[in-house]
């Protein structure tokens, strides 16, 4: 149907419409905690994410080669400097080898076989919910969507500081992001279909690995990465 | 078929045991849920408001994300009923070549019966939701708005793919659901095309949100070339602050869970520079009877966000279970859409399939008053009351409007119960015999009222 004719109709609908107010506030109360780490780690826990927390350098690199293993090879971003400083040399140093992700340059199916064979993704968190242990990912440019969703292990890079209390905020901060895609993620892949059993990794990654970076050194981390994208609002206490 | 009919084929196949055990636990996750949240009543509050106030402007807010969508590089199709969504849809794939498409799991695409018309054109349409999977398999239609296959015990879905699927049959759900990943992610990494629906379209920036807690909303948004998500036109939000409220309410209203694993935002087709994501994006806005019900005393169920708290929460939905409303929307809430959206004459019976209880309208995350609905429905659709009870009817109010006749009967009543009953209670009574059959009737007190209080008062 011709648009306005279809808005036109909707139009004449909304004269007829018997529409009882809501009657509720005019904004959303507000969701704050006194320890948004604490109740972070807590929450991912209990939707089976794995959080390790690494003060230095040499911890998270640790935290990374036991879930990367001796494979080496992962899918990730392109910006993880951005969340931890010095990851080229750390990469380097360790052997550790990103499979280029990009998909559609020649035979879609092929590049999609390569990048599915791969077992590893690491990515960034642009933002995360202290509320329900979430991570939000704003993709774009150098970020693949694979990395968080093809693969068995999704390992994310944390700084503490980008926790935030709600999806509220969470949402808020990436709103500009120039982006196709915006995901929150809550944990591995769940399902309860089948007689309300819960069971991990239906299709998405089986693990979901969170190295939460804190410590005197993140405090050198810029609160913009270098597209500009938005970080945290607010410095939490743990 | 009748809803009778239906109810009683449902109890044929013990259908009603899973149902009840699956809708009752959903149901105490999501009081769990609502406890382990403050601000949630809060939240229903604002939740309702803002469905209120977008639904009262809503050709403004459709032209709004209309205008985003394009903006953001996508296409949009206004779709006045289901024929015209599903040869959009079916031309888009003929035009591209499209032979797989993967879906996620959408009630408006089962509304519309969209796989069947891809079918018909030659193109392999495979939901990947684990449940509707199941449901697509077993070649029936889900039973539930969130939980498809809660009619379904592990043991029937383990027969299932030891035939379908060629597996050695396990009733183990980790395996079952190893096998699921499997044969799908060949699926989606072979699919040309992606279809959704949308939990939310947002105005303010031509996004849909998408959520799922297997990831296959995901996948299917991101590894096929073409993405068409197909959006009922009611599905509106302003903006974030509003996607963030409604969000704050779906999950925990749901499966009791703060926030669903995956949820997904998606902007269009990807953008210069961006390493994956479809190269293609297509809104498909339906009517299909909303703008009918929109214009109507009922246009409150379009407040509606399809969590399913209502089923769970249903006592009717929980002894029946969903097949038996003979709907793709089944419950409380599909007693109203149901007649809106398709016609009150074929539907009027699901009306009267209420005890206008309440509960659905006490767990509803937006406080739709389901129950007042209800009763009007049932007052547009006297005209199409049986015969038979539109009969007794007019003897009721024959005899309860006139006195005499009135002791008359009850003191006859009393003669029955004295004669026919066991221990205070009547087991057959040919004129009620629809009552009868499944439970005993109390018999009538041995004395009238009237005559008792003439006595007490004497």
């Amino acid at each position: 149907m011709e648009r306005e004719r279809f808005l036109g109709r909707v139009h004449a609908a909304l004269r007829g419409a018997v529409l009882p107010d809501g009657e509720g506030p005019s904004a959303a109360p507000e969701i704050r905690f006194d320890r948004p780490v604490t109740r972070f780690v807590e929450q991912a826990e209990a939707v089976a994410t794995v959080v390790t927390r690494a003060e230095s350098s040499e911890q998270v690199a640790d935290a990374i080669g036991e879930v990367i293993g001796d494979d080496r090879t992962y899918v990730g971003w392109d910006d993880l400097e951005a969340f931890i400083p010095g990851w080229d040399a750390m990469a380097n140093g360790r052997g550790w080898v990103r499979v280029d992700a990009t998909v559609g340059t020649g035979s879609r199916t092929a590049d999609l076989a390569r990048v599915g064979d791969v077992k590893v993704g690491i990515t960034g968190a642009d933002v995360a919910i202290a509320a329900t242990g979430t991570v939000v990912l704003a993709h774009g440019p150098g970020r693949p969507r694979a990395a968080s969703l093809l693969v068995e292990t999704h390992l994310v890079l944390l700084p503490v500081n980008r926790i935030v209390p709600s999806l509220h905020d969470a949402l808020v901060a990436v709103r500009d992001v120039d982006t196709s895609n915006v995901v929150a993620i809550t944990g591995p892949s769940r399902t309860g279909d089948i007689e309300s059993i819960l069971t991990l990794g239906v299709h998405g990654p089986r693990q979901v690995h969170i190295v939460l970076i804190g410590g005197a050194w993140i405090h050198g981390l810029g609160r913009r990465n270098r597209r500009g994208r938005a970080a945290t609002g607010s410095t939490p206490s743990s | 078929m009748t809803f009778r009919e239906r109810i009683q084929g449902a109890f044929a196949e013990g259908v009603p045991i899973a149902i009840d055990r699956g809708a009752r636990g959903h149901y105490e996750h999501r009081l769990e849920a609502a406890a382990a949240f403050p601000q949630m009543e809060v939240m229903r509050d604002r939740a309702r408001r803002i469905r209120a106030e977008v639904i009262a402007e809503l050709d403004v807010h459709l032209r709004r994300f209309a205008d985003s969508v394009i903006r953001n590089g996508g296409s949009v199709f206004f779709a006045a009923d289901a024929a015209e969504a599903n040869e959009y849809i079916v031309n888009l794939a003929r035009e591209e070549g499209v032979t797989r498409a993967v879906k996620v799991k959408s009630m408006l695409t089962e509304e519309i019966r969209l796989n069947d018309a891809l079918a018909a054109a030659g193109v392999e349409a495979v939901e990947t939701d684990l449940g509707e999977f199941i449901v697509q398999l077993a070649g029936e239609r889900p039973s539930h708005i969130i939980a498809p296959v809660l009619h379904k015990d592990r043991y029937q879905i383990g027969e299932l793919f030891a035939e379908k699927l060629g597996v050695d049959y396990t009733d183990d759900p980790g395996t079952l659901n190893d096998i699921a990943r499997t044969y799908l992610r060949k699926r989606f990494l072979t699919a040309e095309m992606g279809i959704s629906g949308a939990n939310f379209a947002v105005a303010e920036d031509g996004a849909i949100a998408l959520v799922t807690n297997e990831g296959n909303g995901r996948l299917c948004t991101t590894v096929p070339r073409i993405h068409v998500a197909v959006v009922g036109m009611e599905r509106l939000v302003r903006d974030r602050e509003d996607l963030a409220v409604m969000f704050e309410v779906l999950a925990r209203s749901a499966t009791g869970q703060a926030l669903s694993t995956y949820t997904n935002i998606v902007t269009g087709p990807r953008r210069s520079g961006e390493p994956d994501g479809p190269d293609q994006f297509h809104v498909v806005i339906v009517d299909n009877g909303r703008s009918a019900t929109l214009g109507s005393e009922v246009a409150e169920i379009l407040y509606c966000i399809r969590c399913g708290a209502c089923l769970n929460a249903c006592p009717v939905y929980r002894h029946v279970g969903g097949h038996a409303y003979g709907s793709v929307y089944p419950g409380p809430i599909g007693k109203v859409l149901t007649p809106s959206l398709f016609g009150l004459e074929e539907w009027h019976e699901l009306p009267a399939t209420s005890s206008l209880c309440g509960a659905c309208q006490e767990v509803c995350p937006v406080r739709i008053d389901i129950p007042s609905l209800l009763v009007e429905l049932r007052r547009r659709s006297t005209g199409t009351v049986p015969a038979g009870v539109r009969r007794g009817l007019a003897a009721y109010a024959g005899v309860t409007t006139r006195p005499w006749l009135f002791r008359l009967v009850t003191r006859l009543a009393t003669w029955v119960g004295k004669l026919w009953s066991r221990d205070g209670w009547m087991r057959r009574v040919p004129v009620l015999r629809g009552w009868t059959e499944e439970r005993d009737l109390p018999a009538p007190a041995p004395e009238t009222f009237h005559d008792w209080w003439r006595k007490r008062g004497a």
